[in-house]
This record gives structure tokens, C-alpha cells and sequence, in this order.
């Protein structure tokens, strides 16, 4: 096997565990891949179970709670990557965005080689609102530019992180059920 | 910098160092009291406050024992965050730097800071310079008089976080203007604006006090050791011009990443430090990736004087 082709797989199998780590971090993300057959992870689909848009008619701009999106690695990512050639929306159709158009999503230059935990992050900030631009020039979709800027405060739809929070609980112990009944009380 | 502020950054700098003898026109030096061979030149350029370490009086600058510039960039990662490695164009010894904005000079903390660097060129002092190992390390950590051993412990001055305070990441980043999201609890992210797009930079609150910040500017699976050659003497060659941010490099089982950190000590300090690295982000991001290739890497090193 040609030495690029063992970088690629080393550099794919490492963001599958990564990825897979991350989705397990997450109440917000599921990740699955596309193709379990194939020797190196490269196809994955993106499940985000959070607040987006979508629009069916011109002023009904409703929001939705799931969104899918198709992300593949392809044969030079290693130099080369863009959301043009590695990113499919795959649904729900009408989703409502900036940087949507369906099938396309752009979520910024890539760089060779970027994680796929990154994209998951950025695609989760462009569903969300969390990350958008108002200039109709950098963004797929003039009509979302022109409500969001009519609906700023509104935004963002979902300001969780992709990560779950860090939680911490300090539990106490009641010592009867009389004690219990007072605090209910 | 205007005359005035000037002359207020030499009255707060001669207060918070009162050994500063007078070196030339807006230059100064002061030994560091842990180790008399160390020497620590200050001058005034435009708005900050430049510190160099010099050793026996003259600029310490050091070849690396058994350290090529990228090893040096790993090594970056153990160094305390206020210092530096850098190369001078055309160079193959590394000197030594940090600085201050001239406006924390007058914050009461500037005096730990000030110590907090040269504890910084003591580290580095005590891996290339041969006596460091016959000195006690106990007389390494004695603060220099009136200040305390680390920036954390000082008193807060107005404006200024208090001792051991997390800051509130989110409502310091929007204070500064900056756009950003949330990427874990604490984490945000921040857009540097570069070009083709945004870059993330992380923010978080440093364990150390302040905040930290980093932004990706590469990673790599693999890469032939010309290129880490090349790069290294890039990144520390633009350490050199830097003010404030350092780059690092991290290697994870294989895998490399190129970053660029900052320690951000006061919050007034994050817009400045977020522009910087924009800054830095635009003019090195395309330079690396050109640096990727093996013919290219090895002409930029026999250029800078480095043959691999």
C-alpha cells in the first residue's frame, strides 16, 4: 500500500475513535457511519437532536428539533478538504440557515486534514445560529440573512454546547422521613 | 507612544524594578537576584515593554544541545507561558524574550509578572546555560523583593481579577466584542476573522489566572522531518515578531498539531491578544502549508542558513 494511503487510514480510524468518543460526550450528537463495510471509516452520518429552522412558505419560519448531515473524507483530505466536496445536508428539507442551501452546508474553509470533530462542532453552531453571517455575499441563502437580521434577539435558536455540560451534584442524605416531609413542607 | 505615558511606563518600571541601571536611550537592565549571571535587558518599543534575558552581559542567545527548532517548539509546551524562544532571521542561535503592554506597567501585578518571566528565563537558562545545574533549586524560587512568587497571589488593582477568581469566560469575550460560541463548559470559541472565512481560537479560563488562549494552525499525520525542520525555523522565526503569543507544537501518538497559545493575565488584555493572533493566524497559515512540501522545505531551510 503506497505510503499516503497508510497516512490517510491511520488519519481516518483516528477520527473515527475520536469522533465516536465525542458522540458519547454528547446529548446532542449522533454519529453513525455510512458505510460500516468499508476497510477505512471515511462516510458518516451526522445526527443533531437540537434547535434549527426550517422554512416551508416565505413567512413561516418554524423551528425543528432534528437535523442530518453527510460528511465523507475524501481521497486527498490530507491536503485538501472543503464543505463543497465533504458535506452533504441530507435533512430535514426547508432547514432555514445562512450557510444551508440542501444538499449544501458551508461551515468555513477547511483545512487538510481537519477533524471530524471539528466539523461536527461547526455544523452544530451553523444549524443552531450559534455561528452565521448577515452579509448576503458569505452566505448561501439571502432570505435567512434578511430574517435574521430582523430577528437578532432571537438568536441563537439552541446556545447549548455540543458537549455536555460538566455537572456536578452534591447529594446529602435526609436522615428520616419526617425530616423529608419538613423540607417538602 | 505619547511622551507622556512614556515617561509613566520608565516612573513604573524603575518603581516595580528599583536594581534598573540605564543601558542607552530607553533601554535598561537588572540582574535577576536568583542568579547573577542573568541579566534581563528592558526597552520601550512603541507600546510595550520588551524583556530580553542576557547572560554574563552579553544577549543570551543559545544553540540548542541536541534541539532543532521544531524540537524546541515541543519543548515550548514545558517553558511558563510569559517567555519564549525566537530567531532572528538568518540566525541559528535562539534568544531569549517576553514583554508587557505598557499599560499593565502601572497595575500593581506588574511586579509579579515581571517575576513570573524571569522565572520563565530561568527555566529556560537552567536547561542551556552549564552552571544552572550546580545551583540550588530552592534559591530559584525566591521572589524578587516585594513581589510575589506567582501573578496568581497578587493583590488585584481596579479592573483586575481577584487572586485564584475564575473569570466569567463568556462575559469577557463579549466585552471585548468578540463573536463566539460555546464548545464545552467553559470552552468557547472564538471567530478570528482570517481569510476565506473564521478560524476558531479557544478561550478558557487558565489554571494559572487570566485566560488562555489557542488556535489551531495546523495538523498533521505525518510529516518528513524537512518540513519540521522548515516549519520549526518558520514558527520560531516568527516568534520572533510576535508580541504576547508563542507558537507550540504537540505530537499525540503520530500526530502533530501547530498552535498558536497565549496567556491572557488581565481581561483588558484579550482584544489585543485576539488581534494578534488573527494577525499571526493570516500571515503563517498559508506559509505552512506551503512548508508541507518536502522541495520547498528543504530551499527555505538552505535559505535561513539551516541545512537539514
Amino acid at each position: 500500500m503506497p505510503e499516503h494511503n497508510i497516512i490517510r487510514e491511520r488519519f481516518l480510524r483516528r477520527q473515527y475513535r475520536e469522533g465516536m468518543a465525542f458522540a458519547k460526550e454528547s446529548d446532542i450528537l449522533a454519529l453513525r457511519l455510512a458505510s460500516p463495510q468499508d476497510e477505512a471509516p471515511w462516510r458518516y452520518v451526522a445526527g443533531f437532536r437540537c434547535r434549527g429552522l426550517v422554512q416551508f412558505t416565505p413567512r413561516d419560519v418554524e423551528v425543528t428539533d432534528y437535523f442530518e448531515v453527510g460528511i465523507r473524507y475524501p481521497h486527498n483530505c490530507m491536503n485538501r478538504m472543503d464543505s463543497l466536496s465533504c458535506l452533504a445536508f441530507l435533512g430535514p428539507p426547508g432547514a432555514f440557515s445562512p450557510h444551508i442551501r440542501a444538499p449544501f452546508v458551508c461551515i468555513g474553509r477547511l483545512r487538510g486534514g481537519t477533524p471530524l470533530v471539528e466539523i461536527c462542532l461547526r455544523l452544530f453552531e451553523v444549524i443552531t445560529w450559534q455561528r452565521f453571517s448577515l452579509l448576503e455575499t458569505r452566505s448561501l441563502s439571502r432570505e435567512a440573512c434578511r430574517w435574521g437580521r430582523a430577528h437578532l434577539a432571537e438568536l441563537p435558536v439552541d446556545a447549548r454546547p455540543l458537549r455536555r455540560r460538566d455537572f456536578s451534584l452534591e447529594v446529602e442524605e435526609v436522615e428520616d422521613a419526617e425530616a423529608m416531609e419538613g423540607g417538602a413542607a | 507612544m505619547k511622551a507622556v505615558s512614556r515617561r509613566r511606563a520608565i516612573l513604573a518600571l524603575r518603581s516595580a524594578l528599583p536594581g534598573l541601571t540605564d543601558s542607552g536611550p530607553a533601554r535598561w537592565r537588572f540582574s535577576d537576584p536568583k542568579r547573577a549571571s542573568l541579566e534581563v535587558a528592558v526597552g520601550l518599543v512603541d507600546d510595550w515593554a520588551l524583556f530580553a534575558a542576557r547572560a554574563d552581559g552579553v544577549p543570551f542567545m543559545f544553540r540548542a544541545h541536541g534541539l532543532s527548532p521544531w524540537g524546541m517548539l515541543l519543548w515550548h509546551t514545558e517553558v511558563p507561558p510569559s517567555v519564549r524562544c525566537a530567531l532572528s532571521a538568518g540566525s541559528r542561535a535562539f534568544s531569549v524574550r517576553g514583554e508587557l503592554p505598557v499599560a499593565a506597567l502601572d497595575a500593581p501585578s506588574v511586579r509579579c509578572r515581571i517575576e513570573e518571566m524571569c522565572r520563565g528565563f530561568r527555566h529556560i537558562a537552567a536547561k542551556f546555560l552549564p552552571d544552572a545545574s550546580q545551583r540550588p533549586a530552592a534559591a530559584c524560587e525566591r521572589p524578587i523583593s516585594g513581589s510575589s512568587p506567582r501573578p496568581a497571589a497578587a493583590a488585584p488593582g481596579p479592573g483586575e481579577e481577584a487572586p485564584g477568581a475564575r473569570p466569567d469566560v463568556a462575559s469577557v469575550v463579549r466585552a471585548a466584542g468578540w463573536n463566539f460560541s460555546e464548545r464545552a463548559s467553559g470552552i468557547l470559541a472564538v471567530e478570528l476573522d482570517v481569510p476565506h472565512g473564521v478560524e476558531p481560537a479557544l478561550v478558557s479560563a487558565a489554571p494559572e489566572g487570566g485566560l488562555s488562549l489557542s488556535v489551531e494552525l495546523a495538523r498533521f499525520e505525518a510529516i518528513p522531518d524537512a518540513c519540521r525542520a522548515a516549519i520549526g525555523i518558520f514558527l520560531l522565526e516568527l516568534a520572533d515578531g510576535l508580541r504576547g503569543i508563542r507558537p507550540m507544537v504537540r505530537e499525540d501518538g503520530g500526530s502533530c498539531a501547530i498552535t498558536l497559545a497565549a496567556l491572557v493575565p488581565t481581561v483588558h488584555e484579550l482584544h489585543g491578544a485576539l488581534a494578534a493572533t488573527a494577525v499571526a493566524y493570516r500571515i503563517s497559515c498559508e506559509e505552512i502549508r506551503a512548508l508541507r512540501d518536502v522541495s520547498i522545505a528543504k530551499a527555505y531551510s538552505e535559505a535561513r542558513n539551516w541545512s537539514v
